[in-house]
């Protein structure tokens, strides 16, 4: 028998803690890390299984996930993401919420799709998120209209990805598929050079 | 130091305890901080920077801001060198280096400009009119006139330079950032507004830094402070200064440059040089000023000719004296400024010469009683100094003898034209006023608000509102006044666009030749289609143009106002977008892996993919027939992750998939894979793959790696549009799973070591598939799925753990193969690829009409059956070998009968695919050949005109390895 083999994220070996780009004097204005090895679950139901599908989300979960587009749920460490229409991921930094559980609780009323492996998270944080924002996507991030409960799928830095606020400091989680990471990442770190940036560990 | 003769000795808004270094033309000179480059010239009495475009005439210095025509430099050196700077807006900084342009071999004497001597054979349309005939002989015509009428040399180099740009949202955005505009921008902010200000020059001010006016009985500049610290506090306004809005385009959208470090001799690396700001406002409030416009008049185009309001700038902005005896021309009361500021700054002025007559102002009075004589009823006629004025010829406008006045500044003022150019653009309508001589914004058809000057109210009440008290004084109305003639029997040059060097002969030359739109007059002339996109000659050009025309100008019109607004640099309309950003790069779980082992890479799409992994002295072809020999005598494996993997689900799953495929589905046992089909609409073959039941309500389709996006589009399309009734979801898993196919005749003995379930030919038999654990790895799937034609497995692993299966099977003895062996062994089974899915060929074209079901409907099927696409002779999927045994058949190649035969040649088809088969010992190749399904043993000739080569084929079967398919079934 074989031991099961260590994960390897794409940006393994490229995300390297310290403090890059111009010196500002209050310190570095973006903070990076990477949040590897998350569970992401797509859950898909249809309009007529919406509800039922909520319902077995929030018995699971203890939260409703939202029916508003581009909103988001925080219960604890889980993330709740509005994808689409009665669509959701639910994201969060261990494996306990499986794709096979809710898949066989769901049945035929949504289809449930494993993505933890598909896409690689991003933490953006720092008195410049939301100018580094700014520099690859044309949505507002201003506070008034990018805040609490707040998601958005769109193209950042010539890349699909779903931003994901995460609270007020700012905070944001910037997922993209897996593929593009390190390209992403060398968008990101370029973006954020003139504010000067800090790479953190995960 | 050097001695500056012409800065004044106070006054300016300069810092004249720094002194800045530069040079122009390699003479060193000084400044100040706060100079321009022009300002800075003036001050050390350079007055001739450059030579004109196509007459290469002296030019000096016109203007103080983005409408300069004339003062046209190259900056900097070396990879930063920038032709076409304005020296008007430049900022000066320390080692500044500037050339002048359009000069060979130096400034004072230029060779061509014995052009300006053949002036009169060199009219508009001139080299259209010369150069037409021959035609061929254009391309030479053009590269030595091109050369001849150059604008400056960019550099070569590599632009060392960081570019980037961002968007911003906004409630109000004001461009502009003088009295109208500041005053705008604060009563915006005290409501809470989102306010963005933009500024072109350095500094907040505008036209308050240019004149000693009064606020509230104060210096204009206190309440310009006090208004900047006001918005500096506010935490959602943001000002923006050395920035320029350029463009407006719909939903009230505005492009603008912050040039972040132009002001700098070595930016910061870590810094944007400009940065390009996209910026959608609710409301936008244009207060973007206006420009002086010229007088024509005979002679007008030597260096000391000036506009007037640029004067009173060089004086009371940068403390520069432009001239110590100076003459003006004028049709309005505000130019008169420009004589109190000059007589202020201790010049002398010899005359005023207004077309106005009588002349009877509040500030034509107060020039009049410093004892400066005021000529009512008068114009310039002629001008005399080479390399700079010195004298100005005048008369009556009504008639009469010529007087001259000596002088070494002319100053001339036609009034003031609002910049309309952003209200134009946004799509609003311009309208002439004939009491101002002026376009106005008229009607917008967006959101937006022209303000103060840019909308034709020029005094400081109208720019202040309700914020503050200004000084304005009564003046007389404005005459409006183009051009002056020459006198009878004189034909002195008048220019209208001096940077085009456009006369106003050539505009009535355009209108001899009949030339009635102004659009028109434009392009045979090219007035107005220079850097400064004829700020200072649009209108004037225009105005000539009616006159000649016996119409009013309303009538005549006026050309539209295009972006940019000013120049805007390349560097920056690519921002951060160059080298390895300019598009992201997709990358394979397994990717560092095939980096480090050496491979060759090959683009698909965004992912780049291992071409081969060539061992020394090994080049793509012997590294792909060593790739592909050891697939068919052994094992070998290949990184499959680019194809596209879409996971479907739903009660009506299978019948999705039937009605997207031409072949039957909901058959499909849970446990198996399927090869199938898709058409477009149209009946041509979309693209093909596989698909796998892992349950009964759930499969897992494969596309080619070109294709993923585009199926995952339209199956969504499908659910969506077309069939929204079925239970279906679809989801890409590209990215979720590593893919590695493991072919090769000893396939299932590496395989059977490392999967946890039974793959015996009878437990796990061809196009089986079935969820597995691979070395551990749990949630894995095994396909046994071949597009090599050997016994062979697709491995589908969550992506985290690809590189340790990749690892699982190397240690296990499996070699690498690439995509130039993956389409040897591709070809030699005849298996179609993207070469022949061209959207041009149907299922039976490509020998897959047989899997087209008659008992279902399917997309595409209605068109498919059109009687071109069933013509027996249409180009069908066929083998080829070389007659000879050996000589290589090119891609591309067309087939015809007779190599030799003269042209026009009847092309009977073309080469596809090509591969030197490693079984069969020979080059192979595939083609489309018309008919091809009955020319087995014909034998045509691939001929490749372009290299002069024909190629002896013989027609035989695509399958040319194991036609039966009995490897991949053991």
């Amino acid at each position: 028998m074989f031991d099961q083999p260590e994960r390897l994220s794409a940006l393994n070996g490229v995300v390297k803690p310290g403090i890059f780009g111009r010196e500002i004097a209050g310190g570095p204005g973006i903070t990076l890390s990477e949040r590897p090895y998350l569970s992401i679950i797509q859950v898909a139901a249809y309009a007529e299984t919406a509800g039922e599908t909520g319902a077995v989300i929030q018995d699971l979960i203890g939260v409703s996930p939202p029916t508003e587009p581009n909103r988001s749920i925080l219960a604890g460490s889980t993330q709740i993401c509005w994808t689409g229409p009665h669509k959701w991921w639910i994201v969060d930094t261990d494996q306990r919420h499986s794709a096979e559980s809710l898949a066989s609780q769901l049945g035929d009323s949504a289809a449930v799709t494993a993505q933890g492996h598909g896409r690689s998270c991003i933490r953006l944080s720092g008195p410049n998120a939301r100018d580094l924002l700014a520099k690859g996507c044309t949505l507002d991030f201003h506070a008034s209209r990018f805040s609490a409960g707040h998601c958005a799928q769109t193209s950042l830095g010539h890349v699909n990805a779903l931003i994901n606020y995460i609270d007020d400091e700012p905070l944001f989680d910037l997922f993209v598929l897996r593929s593009y990471a390190v390209s992403f990442w060398e968008w990101t770190t370029d973006a954020a050079q003139e504010f000067g940036y800090k790479v953190i560990p995960s | 130091m050097t001695d500056q003769p012409w800065r004044l000795a106070s006054g300016g808004h300069i810092d004249r305890s720094q002194t800045l270094s530069f040079a122009f033309d390699g003479k060193i000179m000084d400044g100040h901080p706060g100079d321009t480059l022009a300002s800075a010239l003036l001050a050390n009495g350079t007055r001739l920077v450059g030579r004109s475009f196509k007459y290469h005439r002296p030019r000096g210095i016109f203007s103080a801001g983005v409408e300069e025509p004339n003062a046209l430099v190259e900056l900097r050196t070396g990879n930063r060198q920038e032709p076409n700077s304005l020296a008007t807006t430049t900022e000066l900084f320390d080692g500044l280096q500037a050339t002048s342009q359009n000069r060979w071999p130096n400034l004072r004497f230029d060779v061509s400009q014995i052009n300006n001597a053949l002036s009169r054979f060199l009219p508009a349309g001139f080299y259209y009119k010369t150069f037409m005939w021959p035609a061929n002989l254009w391309m030479t015509y053009e590269h030595v006139i091109r050369k001849a009428a150059g604008m400056g040399i960019a550099s070569r180099e590599p632009d060392p330079d960081r570019y980037d740009s961002r968007s911003a949202h906004c409630d109000v955005l004001v461009i502009g950032g003088g009295p109208a505009g500041l005053a705008a921008a604060m009563a915006a902010a005290e409501t809470g507004e989102r306010v963005i200000l933009l500024e072109q020059s350095p500094h907040l001010g505008g036209w308050l830094r240019r004149e000693g006016r009064l606020i509230d009985g104060a210096p204009a500049m206190d309440w310009v402070d006090a208004a900047a610290a006001r918005l500096n506090v506010g935490a959602d306004v943001r000002v923006l200064t050395r920035t320029s809005a350029f463009g407006y385009y719909d939903y009230n959208m505005i492009t603008a440059v912050e040039r972040v470090q132009d002001h700098v001799a070595i930016p910061d690396p870590h810094l944007p040089r400009q940065r390009l700001w996209t910026i959608r406002a609710k409301r936008v409030v244009l207060a973007t000023g206006a420009v002086e416009q010229p007088i024509v008049f005979p002679g007008n185009d030597r260096p000391g000719v000036m506009l007037a309001g640029a004067v009173r700038t060089y004086i009371n902005e940068y403390g520069v004296l432009p001239g110590r005896l100076a003459v003006l021309q004028t049709n309005n009361d505000n130019a008169y400024r420009t004589v109190i500021d000059l007589l202020d700054a201790g010049s002398q002025v010899a005359a005023v010469l207004d077309v106005r007559d009588p002349v009877d102002g509040n500030l034509p009075n107060q020039v009049r009683a410093r004892g400066v004589p005021i000529l009512e009823g008068y114009g310039i006629v002629g001008t005399k100094g080479y390399f700079g004025v010195r004298q100005v010829q005048v008369r009556r406008l009504a008639g009469g003898a010529m007087r001259n006045y000596d002088c070494d500044l002319l100053c001339m003022s036609g009034g003031w034209a609002p910049q309309v150019h952003l209200h134009s653009q946004s799509g609003g309508t311009v309208v002439y006023n004939a009491d101002k001589g002026c376009f106005l914004p008229g009607e917008a058809r967006q959101n937006c608000q022209s303000i103060g000057s840019a909308a034709g109210r020029f005094t400081l009440a109208d720019c202040l509102k309700d914020a503050a008290v200004g000084d304005d004084v009564a003046e007389q109305p404005i005459k409006p006044t183009w051009s002056l003639p020459n006198t009878p029997g004189r034909h002195i040059k008048r220019f209208v666009d001096f940077q085009d060097d456009v006369t106003a002969e050539d505009v009535a030359l355009a209108h001899r030749e009949g030339y009635v739109s102004v659009e028109h007059l434009k392009r045979y002339t090219t007035l107005g289609m220079g850097g400064d996109q004829g700020k200072t000659s649009n209108v004037t050009g225009l105005a000539i143009m009616a006159e000649l025309q016996g119409r009013d100008i309303p009538a005549v019109g006026t050309t539209k106002f295009r972006p940019p607004y000013t120049a805007v640099s390349m560097g920056v309309m690519a921002g951060c977008a160059v080298g390895h950003h300019f598009q992201p790069l997709r990358r394979s779980p397994m990717d560092d892996w095939h980096g480090d082992n050496g491979c060759q890479w090959i683009d698909a799409g965004l992912w780049r993919r291992p071409h081969f992994y060539p061992r020394p002295r090994e080049d793509v072809d012997s590294a792909a027939l060593r790739e592909s020999r050891a697939v068919r005598a052994g094992v070998g494996m290949v990184d499959v992750t680019t194809l596209g993997k879409i996971d479907i689900q739903g009660p009506d799953t299978a019948e999705f998939l039937n009605r997207v495929y031409i072949n039957g589905w909901k058959k499909l046992a849970v446990g198996k894979a399927r090869y199938g089909v898709m058409l477009r609409e149209d009946g041509m073959v979309y693209d093909d793959g596989t698909a796998s039941r892992l349950a009964e309500n759930h499969f897992v389709m494969t596309t080619t790696t070109a294709n993923a996006g585009l199926v995952l589009a339209k199956l969504e399309y499908y659910l969506q549009a077309v069939w929204p009734h079925l239970r279906v979801q679809v989801t890409s898993v590209t990215d979720q799973y590593a893919a590695i196919a493991v072919a090769g005749p000893k396939s299932r003995d590496v395989m059977e070591q490392l999967v946890d379930i039974d793959i015996s030919n009878e437990a796990f038999p061809f196009m089986a598939a079935a969820p597995c654990r691979f070395v551990g790895i749990a949630d894995a799937r095994l396909f046994r799925i071949s597009f090599s034609g050997e016994l062979a497995y697709e491995i589908n692993l969550p992506a985290d753990y690809g590189q340790a299966a990749w690892d699982a099977l190397l240690e296990n003895g499996v070699g690498v193969y690439g995509m130039e062996a993956l389409g040897t062994l591709r070809i030699e089974k005849g298996h179609v690829a993207g070469p022949e899915i061209t959207g041009q060929t149907t299922a039976r074209d490509l020998g897959l009409g047989g899997l087209q079901s008659k008992l279902k409907h399917y997309i595409g099927k209605g068109l498919a059956t059109r009687e071109g696409l069933i013509d027996p002779s249409r180009p069908a999927i066929v083998g080829l070998v070389p007659v000879d045994g050996k000589t290589w058949i090119k891609a591309g190649a067309q087939l015809v009968e007779d190599s030799d035969a003269p042209p026009p040649v009847a092309m009977l088809g073309h080469v596809t695919s090509i591969a030197y088969s490693g079984e069969m010992g020979h080059p192979i190749a595939l083609a489309l050949l018309s008919g091809g399904k009955d020319r087995q043993g014909d034998e045509l000739y691939a001929a490749f005109p372009l290299s002069h080569e024909a190629v002896k084929v013989r027609v035989v079967s695509p399958h040319f390895v194991d036609p039966d398919g009995e490897r991949m079934r053991v």
